[in-house]
């Protein structure tokens, strides 16, 4: 399987196992600092991923660790920014169902969401047509943004 | 265990209480360890536990519901759970995710050992 979009920068596929999260933090991050981003907005970028990677492997897939998750990633020029796509193919849900919970609720777990909408531009939820699903986050640089004439 | 997933913390008792410095990221892989050595500590009702931050560069919300669960059992015991040391980044999650609200949060170890 391969993402819709054409052309990624990078392109990767892991396991959904934990252990894989760290390296996949770097290498975005590291990417992201090379287009650019700042040592805060790659730390962002990272967070954002690792949450979205940790639902799929917890909720997607039930923490099995034998499924396939593709990474995509684009740097965008206008914004200037980066764009990832996160596909995979664990059963498909309602995205109105991909909230974050309300935050004076204090309970363990229901942050992911939350943190991903807070740290990105730009959060797509849906469903694949092939099945399973895709998240597109895209982070602009702020000093970067091109004004509208 | 592997490296990604194993979590060093350091265990330093206090005259009421425990201290613990876990050494690296605290993610999905390495939650469950810090969630175990919280859970031993707090075992014996300690009136105090200081969490030091000081060498953990990153935590996800993983980390984060592990402390939110340490806190539950401390409030139901009556312990004070105190958290110290974070990094900017470690920080910058804990106040998106309203942590701070919640934990006792402070700069220092020393503070941690006055709250």
């Amino acid at each position: 399987m391969k993402p819709d979009f054409p052309a990624p920068h990078l392109e990767t596929c892991i396991l959904s196992r934990p252990e894989l999260l760290a390296p996949v933090r770097a290498m975005l991050e590291e990417l992201a600092a090379r287009i650019g981003f700042d040592e805060t907005a790659c730390g962002h970028l990272a967070l954002a991923i690792d949450e979205a990677l940790t639902n799929i492997i917890r909720h997607g897939y039930n923490n099995n660790p034998d499924q396939n998750i593709w990474i995509s990633a684009w740097e965008l020029s206008n914004p200037t920014g980066l764009r990832i796509q996160i596909d995979d193919l664990a059963p498909q849900i309602e995205v109105s169902q991909l909230k974050g919970r309300d935050l004076d609720d204090i309970r363990p777990g229901g942050l992911g969401v939350h943190l991903i909408h807070s740290l990105m531009d730009l959060v797509q939820f849906s469903k694949r047509p092939g099945g399973g699903m895709r998240l597109v986050v895209e982070k602009y640089q702020p000093s970067k943004i091109t004004p509208p004439l | 265990m592997s490296r990604a997933t194993e979590l060093i913390v350091d265990i330093e008792t206090l005259t009421d209480g425990f201290l613990l410095r876990p050494h690296g990221d605290v993610d999905m892989a390495r939650s469950p360890a810090f969630r175990a050595k919280l859970t031993e500590a707090l075992k014996s009702v300690p009136a105090r536990l200081v969490v030091d931050l000081a060498l953990v560069p990153y935590m996800d919300s993983c980390g984060l519901a592990t402390l939110i669960e340490a806190l539950q059992i401390t409030r139901a015991q009556k312990t004070k759970l105190i958290v110290c040391n974070l990094s900017t980044r470690v920080r910058s999650v804990f106040e998106l995710s309203r942590l701070t609200t919640v934990l006792t949060v402070v700069d220092s170890h020393e503070q941690a050992l006055l709250a």
